[in-house]
């Protein structure tokens, strides 16, 4: 484990390379609280709202940790919104299925969800190494073909008339105002970081990313590491589905669309490279706050869901231009 | 003999920063000529080349054109004004007709409407080719080509310009015995035309086959022009090498060790054949042999970084199977590539995180990466290797490239490997940094390491190595002893001539 020295030091380097992104961030609360006010809604800036932000964004935070691995490999994965969709209805399917005991019958469909994730992972995973299909392409198919299926086994409805107990992972808290998918958000996002920043495997992602001839040349197992790469963020797209899930109390093959585009722009406004061999955990997690505090800051002072759309898509451009100001691609 | 050149360079110089490429250099063209252009790799013509093909500004000299004083401003200039490059590279749009490429950017049009005139199109590219007498479906796309016949095209390309002067780089480098007979008839048509052609090989038989002059340059120096007629291959070789060696390879011998690396009948088909040496401990051997001979095919080979066809590698004295870098590591063999930005670093990451890539395992504790012990590491080299950064969290791209290579040589001596095989590896490197290098590879020997060392230059070969093998068209010509070589005999191995006596 890295010395409690060294995490202050980290800390510093991640507030100085991200003193842009986090003063935008700074920025957001203090407009939001000050239109708020205006408009009779004062406390868009408080501890309560910040978690419920976490909370609504964990589902894209999931994925985003998992995406920003692929990213940095030089690749990409289209396929997460349909994943979650697919792990969402498995899950659903197979706990209508059991019946008594619901925790057992729970525990196998998100089993089984977490399952189909990593299938989905390893099968993107494989056609861009062992196949050399474009990470766009193979990934574009998947994203097709799963929201097929999930369409298909549940013949395009949502499954519903779920136990109680189905909503424990998504709405449960541990003490009042905690959510646990919070929790868990932080806890993924923490342990992605670690093994980014402090494994053999997280140097080996930067090395392929940075330059994928040289880190083979180098001994790095470039098509072993990239595998794991897309079924680390399969795996993680199926746990964000289950989350999902369980917190809308169903399990519908119409989540998770354009998934995949939100997650995306949360790891580029992060300041990760979309050409590779760049970006980090911390800065997808504040390039997420900084998008869903947006977000949730639009839907405070009354924008509606079309304004927000066109302020989200300033917002990635602005990012990225800044990022390319800054000297990176 | 008559006078009137076609094409007159009088004192080009050219200089880059730090370095004088073309020191007052001089060309004569006549028309219906096929003038050589000969040197060592880095002696300039390439340069003088792109200087008349208008890629590059001269700073001093004078240019004419047929007795006219011209200034060539752009590569388009110079095709307007009759001059036209077949490089190696073709500039060929492989989906598009041939008679579409010929004619690129030129195609000629129904009238005043922006539709193209396709009878007219096919008709002119017919003609040209009919002028050159080749037979090729203009309406074919250049992709269904053979490497010959898309050489064939950049030549009718160049005819359509209305060229005067044709220069050639390389041209044989990729054809068959049978084309390149067909490409030699294809000059001498050319040559009945009138036309001027600079034809650029390091094959010197070809240029006695259809050579009429010779001019040869060195160290971008202008050395002489003399006819073909007048010369042997001796003294063009000697013409070209000419220099002598200096005392700038500080070599120390050692007491050979025992076998460390033998390697019998490899083979990638394309690539080389039937490769087979003995490396030993204690020594330094010498991979040398002209561009595109198969040196660097052999070395990536050995490390498994391309499959081989045929052949067994032994790693002191027992058979070794090589499926990948990773494997070739775990055995004791490293490579330093020749490319350092595109194959030996990551130019993204720090000085610290390159040194330890190959090697990780020795600086992960548990589950995760000693930081700590990896900046020891890395400072260590810093200072062995006098690499000149202001910390080891300097990211690569920063260094110079002399202190670029001293990293990539870091990472390969940190894998503590048996077998080192250095890749060019003072390629682009100031004399300095150099013999720093040179020292380490003693230093590298005497402790027991055997070195195989590809490199173009042959003082660096000559002064540096202890045996010297020679490879031509992926074949090995020739092994010579320190005591034995010359360069004249690297030289006529390289060139293809079998030794008399091994």
């Amino acid at each position: 484990m890295p010395e409690r020295g060294r995490s202050f030091a980290g800390t510093r380097r991640l507030v100085l390379t991200f003193a842009p992104l986090l003063s935008a961030l700074v920025l957001e609360l203090i407009v939001f609280e000050v239109l708020g006010r205006r408009q009779g809604v004062p406390g868009f800036a408080s501890v309560e709202s910040l978690i419920a932000v976490l909370n609504q964004s964990a589902v894209l935070g999931i994925m985003a940790v998992g995406m920003t691995f692929v990213i940095i490999t030089g690749g990409i994965d289209l396929s997460v919104g349909s994943i979650v969709a697919l792990s969402g209805v498995l899950c659903a399917m197979i706990v209508q299925w059991g019946g008594s005991p619901a925790w057992l019958w729970l525990i196998v469909g998100m089993g089984a969800a977490l399952l189909s994730g990593a299938a989905a992972g390893a099968v993107a995973g494989a056609l861009v190494t062992r196949f050399a299909i474009p990470p766009f392409i193979a990934t574009l198919a998947l994203m097709s073909s799963l929201r097929g299926l999930a369409n298909l086994i549940t013949d395009g409805k949502p499954i519903s008339d779920l136990p109680d107990s189905y909503m424990y992972l998504g709405r449960h808290h541990l003490v009042p105002g905690l959510p646990l998918s919070v929790l868990l958000i932080l806890g993924i996002i923490v342990a992605g970081a670690i093994a980014l920043n402090h494994t053999r495997f997280g140097r080996q992602v930067l090395a392929i990313g940075g330059n994928e001839e040289a880190a083979r040349l180098s001994g790095v197992p470039v098509r072993r590491v990239k595998f794991f790469v897309y079924l680390i963020c399969g795996v993680l797209s199926a746990l964000a589905g289950v989350i999902l899930s369980s917190r809308l109390g169903s399990g519908s093959p119409k989540v998770g669309v354009a998934d995949e585009l939100a997650v995306i722009a949360a790891v580029v406004v992060g300041g990760t490279s979309l050409s590779g061999g760049r970006g980090s955990i911390g800065g997808t997690l504040v390039g997420l706050l900084v998008v869903a505090v947006l977000n949730s800051g639009l839907t405070w002072i009354g924008v509606e869901t079309f304004g927000q759309q066109v302020v989200l898509g300033l917002v990635i451009l602005g990012a990225v231009m800044l990022d390319r100001l800054k000297g990176g691609v | 003999m008559s006078n009137n050149y076609v094409l007159e360079m009088k004192n080009v110089t050219k200089r880059f920063p730090g370095v004088l490429a073309l020191d007052g250099v001089q060309l004569n063209l006549r028309p219906g000529e096929v003038l050589c252009l000969l040197g060592e790799n880095g002696a300039g013509k390439s340069t003088l080349m792109k200087i008349l093909a208008g890629a590059q500004p001269k700073d001093e000299g004078e240019i004419l054109l047929d007795g006219v004083p011209i200034e060539i401003e752009s590569p388009h200039h110079a095709q307007e004004l009759g001059i036209s490059m077949i490089y190696q590279e073709f500039n060929l749009c492989p989906f598009l007709s041939v008679a579409e490429n010929i004619f690129l950017g030129r195609e000629p049009r129904r009238g005043r409407t922006p539709f193209i005139d396709w009878r007219k199109l096919y008709a002119d590219a017919e003609a040209i080719l009919q002028r050159i007498r080749v037979d090729l479906d203009v309406r074919r796309p250049v992709s269904e080509l053979s490497v010959a016949q898309q050489q064939m095209v950049e030549i009718a390309k160049a005819l359509s310009f209305n060229a005067k002067i044709i220069v050639m780089d390389e041209p044989s480098a990729t054809l068959t015995d049978h084309e390149l007979k067909a490409l030699f008839e294809l000059i001498k048509n050319l040559r009945r035309q009138e036309l001027g052609i600079i034809y650029i090989s390091h094959r010197l038989e070809e240029v006695f086959e259809i050579g009429s002059r010779v001019t040869v340059m060195r160290d971008g120096k202008y050395i002489d022009t003399k006819d073909v007629i007048d010369l042997t291959r001796e003294s063009i070789i000697q013409m070209m090498v000419g220099r002598e060696l200096k005392d700038e390879f500080p070599k120390v011998t050692f007491d050979v060790g025992k076998e460390r690396l033998r390697v019998e009948g490899l083979t990638r088909y394309g690539a080389f054949e039937n490769v087979s040496f003995t490396l030993n401990a204690g020594e330094i051997l010498g991979l040398t042999g002209l561009v595109g001979a198969g040196r660097t095919e052999v070395a990536r080979a050995i490390f498994g970084a391309d499959v081989l066809d045929a052949g067994t590698i032994y790693l002191d004295g027992a058979a070794v199977a090589i499926d990948s870098p990773k494997e070739a590591i775990r055995q004791g063999i490293g490579l330093l590539t020749e490319d350092r930005k595109l194959q030996g670093l990551v130019l993204g990451m720090t000085v610290r995180e390159n040194c330890t890539m190959a090697n990780l395992s020795a600086v992960v504790r548990g589950l995760f990466i000693d930081r700590g012990r990896e900046r020891e590491i890395a400072s260590q080299y810093v200072a062995d290797l006098n690499i000149k950064t202001p910390s080891v969290e300097q990211s690569a791209q920063n260094l110079s490239g002399g202190n670029q290579q001293k990293v990539v040589l870091a990472k390969w001596l940190f894998t503590k490997s048996r077998v080192l095989i250095f890749d060019e590896p003072t390629r682009g490197i100031d004399v300095g940094a150099k013999v720093e290098i040179y020292k380490l590879m003693n230093e590298l020997v005497r402790q027991g390491v055997a070195i195989l060392m590809i490199s173009s230059e042959l003082p660096e070969i000559l002064g540096m190595c202890d045996r010297i093998m020679v490879m031509h068209e992926g074949h090995i010509t020739g092994t010579v002893t320190r005591a034995a070589a010359t360069q004249e005999a690297i030289m006529h191995l390289a060139t293809g001539a079998e030794l008399a006596h091994a």
